[in-house]
């Protein structure tokens, strides 16, 4: 009697492990995902991920200038980015000081995390619409959409292609031995929590589940970030997703 | 409008069961529900209950739209839903308030932007709906899972429908910018999307959106790969320049930070005051020989300059004022100003820099710009306060501090810069004579711990009277830093500089190479500079010097003898083809810094040279001061002989120890000290 009951218990322990290792988006249809089910696969799932990107850090003028540039660039993700109160702070006292570490916050870079998700993947579409999302970050034309969510920094006014244009070269799709692939579009939408950028990437690229790994790195103004993508998780009912 | 509902069996036929309620969410009697059957565009109207209920039976399956109102409310938006066989379907209909300004409009009645979003929503499910079957199609025809391929269709709608918030607006979902109308719709929430006991509805407030929750799995559901991201060693790549920290560079300024900044213009302000003490002692207190030493045992503003950026969109601009001892000391070595009219040592004396251009988005970078910049040969800055000692070699002493005409900037990388001048001669406000000068910079910083910069200059006519002579040059330097330990409280950083140049002038008679006696007019020089910081860079000293041999002396500073200047020469000190001038120094430099602002510092040096030609005791000013003609030899009371040549002037100034002689002599040593400010 007690070797059937720990066997039992095994099991049950067993399959609820199991279960729990199983994602939805592998072992429910569509049409059972739960509210939390959807929120789960449009944040941390093989099309959705959580990156810690980097902001780097602010240029004095001198440095811009000898870079060629002048003033600090403006646009996404640039404006906006340094926290209040992260600038620099003049002591009256001009004969102490910390020296070499007299610096703001915002001079030395900073982390940020941003949220990514192949928006053009079948199951992140079914998980917008199941979580109530009014408009996904959609752009016109066939392609691999991939956005940028919580890029901070508002009130960006214009046309959110000649908002992305700045942008555009500077993400690329990476697959090792083959070409980059750039963006063919960059828009960046307005949302109450931050920016979305969203680039549409050609379907010319023909990414396939042979290419094992991608990675999608970009340039937002002075976020940069880097992320790796495992394609062969990222087919939904037997087809590469993106 | 929301609707609220769940199934149970009910026969075989679809049942709906509602409830209408008032405005503050309590059952509404007496309110006319109208049922209409989507496909079959067929109506059933019903009236609810004093519990606000009503049930109708025996429904066909599919869309149905229900509508709601009654008398002193608002009529409610038509709520859609999906009844299917041997289910019933419970449905909340609430009604509005009445629009006093409006009685026969909703508050909470469908606004165009919201019906465009629910237009697009129907679209969104539609399109879904039918790659979903085809989905399952091709997965059933590859013989796929049953569970997967069996899935009826439209199964998605209902899964929608059967939600309460799935077809109203959400606060903060996505709206492009720009789109009012969308972005319009943020406020027109159906009330019926808050939950009941949303504290803010209960309060009569404008509903808020809540920040969506976070959703954490549990870290065992998701792949390694999904967890804790780490964070991307992200550098920028894109700014030339910009991947390291050059603050520790000679010739650059150490801030890390803009103080005062705009989007339009970039203020810069910079002091430079110094006390120092050369031990010759000369009477006229004038330290001669150098473009940063200049007066002795007193307190001089060296410079105090204000000025800054402009910058729109790809337009910019620069100027830099400059008031202090600079304002004189710098343009009394520019013979050019001697061609022609127009006082342009006046013109320019309180401009150090002043030139506007445009920024082209090419590569990484390409600017042209047109005035007068400031030159990097010889390393150094011509601003104090960027460089590791205050008094520098003769190779950056005496070479260029500013060049007056166009300059190209193209950054082909984001580590090398590849930047051609058109300019009017060697640190000249004007061209000499026929030819302009040529030259260029090319800047390489590979690592955050190295850089090489070289500077080439040629093709320019840079002397006064000798129109067919010119003058090539180069200037090349490294800078590594071979320690960098920022956080140590001890020896936190350690790098040095080396700086080779190398220089003549041919044509006109004049050579490069030969005998002094062919002519002979060529320079090279180098200069090294040790550097250790201390401290968390809290304090620095730095060690070095460097030498020169100018044969011509066309590179060595003109001792302002009687007021000398480059144009008027000096006959007590000429400068020619065929004449030496070598010299070598060192400096011992010790700065504190205890913001990124300030730095106060003390220095040492000592100078030599193998002819007569820093200032002794007797100085280099006449008895009475000058008298205005240092291009002759100038008598012992005072007065200008008339004459440049000896023999002459002595007859002029009433015989042999009547001409008056400054006192030169082949060394110097001095002790500094100073506080220079830059924002």
């Amino acid at each position: 009697m007690r070797s059937f009951l720990v066997q039992s218990l095994f099991l049950v322990v067993t399959a609820a492990h199991l279960m729990a290792a199983e994602p939805a988006w592998k072992s429910k249809p569509a049409a059972q995902w739960t509210e939390e089910d959807a929120k789960q696969l449009l944040t941390a799932s093989p099309w959705a991920r959580r990156v810690t990107a980097v902001i780097t850090r602010r240029l004095t003028e001198e440095q811009l200038r000898e870079g060629g540039q002048m003033g600090q660039p403006r646009g996404i993700g640039n404006e906006g980015v340094d926290p209040k109160g992260s600038g620099p702070k003049v002591s009256p006292n001009v004969f102490t000081g910390p020296g070499g570490e007299d610096r703001s916050a915002r001079s030395l870079p900073q982390s940020i995390t941003l949220k990514l998700r192949w928006e053009s993947a079948l199951p992140v579409r079914l998980a917008e619409l199941k979580s109530h999302e009014l408009e996904p970050p959609t752009l016109e034309g066939d392609g691999y959409r991939i956005a940028v969510y919580g890029v901070p920094g508002g009130d960006f006014k214009g046309d959110p292609k000649k908002l992305g244009e700045p942008l555009k070269d500077l993400a690329a799709l990476k697959r090792e031995g083959k070409k980059d692939v750039r963006p063919v579009r960059v828009e960046v939408f307005q949302r109450e929590d931050g920016l979305v950028v969203v680039y549409l990437f050609p379907l010319s690229a023909e990414i396939t589940t042979k290419d094992r790994r991608i990675q999608f790195e970009a340039h937002i103004g002075r976020i940069v970030f880097a992320q790796d993508f495992e394609l062969s998780e990222m087919e939904f009912m037997g087809k590469l997703e993106l | 409008m929301a609707l609220g509902a769940d199934a149970t069996f009910a026969g075989t036929a679809g049942a709906l069961r509602g409830i209408t309620r008032d405005p503050d969410g309590q059952p509404l009697a007496q309110a006319q529900v109208t049922i209409r059957n989507v496909a079959e565009k067929s109506d059933l109207t019903v009236v609810s209950g004093n519990d606000g209920v009503f049930l109708v039976g025996g429904l066909k399956a599919g869309q149905y739209q229900l509508t709601a109102k009654a008398q002193g409310f608002a009529t409610a938006s038509p709520t859609i839903v999906e009844v299917t066989d041997q289910q019933t379907v419970s449905v909340t209909l609430p009604l509005g308030k009445m629009n006093p300004a409006n009685p026969g409009a909703s508050e909470t009645e469908m606004s165009p932007a919201v019906a465009k979003a629910l237009a697009a929503m129907q679209k969104r499910i539609d399109e879904l709906e039918a790659e979903l079957k085809s989905r399952h199609s091709e997965v059933a025809a590859a013989g796929g899972p049953a569970n997967a391929a069996e899935q009826p269709p439209r199964t998605l709608l209902a899964t929608v429908a059967k939600d309460p918030s799935a077809i109203p607006i959400v606060p903060g979902t996505l709206v492009r910018r720009g789109d009012e109308t969308l972005t319009a719709s943020n406020t027109a929430v159906p009330q019926s999307a808050q939950s009941p006991t949303d504290p803010a509805q209960q309060a009569g407030r404008a509903p808020v959106a809540a920040p969506p929750t976070p959703v954490t799995p549990p870290k065992s559901a998701l792949p390694e790969a999904l967890q804790d991201p780490e964070p991307t060693p992200g550098v920028d790549n894109v700014t030339p320049f910009a991947y390291g920290d050059f603050t520790w560079l000679n010739g650059t300024p150490r801030n890390k930070d803009t103080v005062l900044d705009t989007k339009f213009f970039t203020p810069e302000i910079r002091f430079d005051t110094h006390f120092m003490t050369d031990f010759n002692q000369p009477v006229d207190h004038t330290i001669v020989g150098a473009t940063e030493s200049f007066r002795s045992g007193e307190v001089q503003v060296e410079q105090a300059s204000v000025g800054g950026d402009f910058h729109w969109q790809n337009v910019r601009g620069r100027i830099l004022f400059m008031q202090g001892l600079f304002a004189t000391t710098t343009p009394r070595n520019d013979a050019s100003a001697g061609v022609g009219q127009w006082d342009l040592r006046d013109a320019y004396k309180y401009v150090s820099e002043a030139y506007g251009g445009y920024h082209f988005n090419v590569n990484h970078g390409l600017n042209v710009d047109a005035g007068i910049f400031v030159s990097y040969i010889g390393l150094f800055s011509y601003y104090n306060f960027d460089n590791w000692t205050y008094q520098p070699s003769y190779v950056s002493s005496n070479t260029p501090w500013f060049f007056n005409g166009v300059r190209v900037q193209w950054f082909p990388t984001n580590k090398l810069k590849i930047e051609p001048w058109f300019i009017n001669g060697w640190q000249s406000y004007a061209r000499y004579n026929g030819h302009q000068g040529l030259g260029g910079q090319l800047l390489w910083m590979p690592k955050e711990w190295f850089k090489l910069v070289a500077n080439q200059y040629g093709y320019g006519q840079d002397n006064l009277g000798l129109p067919h002579t010119e003058r090539i040059h180069t200037d090349d330097s490294i800078e590594v830093r071979y320690f960098n330990k920022p956080e140590s409280t001890g020896l936190s950083k350690m790098a040095f500089s080396l700086t080779a140049d190398a220089g003549c002038q041919y044509g006109g008679g004049i050579q490069c190479t030969g005998a002094p006696s062919k002519n002979k007019s060529s320079f090279v020089g180098w200069m090294l500079y040790d550097r250790l910081w201390f401290h968390k860079d809290l304090y620095a000293i730095t060690f070095g010097g460097g030498e020169m041999s100018n044969w011509g002396r066309y590179l060595t500073l003109l001792p302002p003898i009687d007021g000398a200047d480059a144009i008027s020469g000096s006959v007590y000190f000429p400068e020619g083809p065929g004449m030496r001038a070598h010299m070598w120094d060192s400096t011992v430099t010790f700065q504190w810094m205890p913001r990124q602002y300030i730095t106060w510092w003390i220095e040492t040096g000592y100078r030599h040279s193998d002819i007569p030609y820093f200032a002794g005791r007797g100085g280099v000013t006449p008895p009475g001061g000058n008298n205005g003609a240092p291009q002759y030899y100038t008598c012992m009371s005072g007065a200008s002989s008339g004459t440049a040549t000896l023999s002459a002037a002595q007859t002029a100034c009433g015989g042999p120890g009547s001409v008056w002689f400054p006192d030169l002599r082949r060394s110097e040593a001095k002790v500094s000290i100073g506080v220079m400010v830059k924002f």
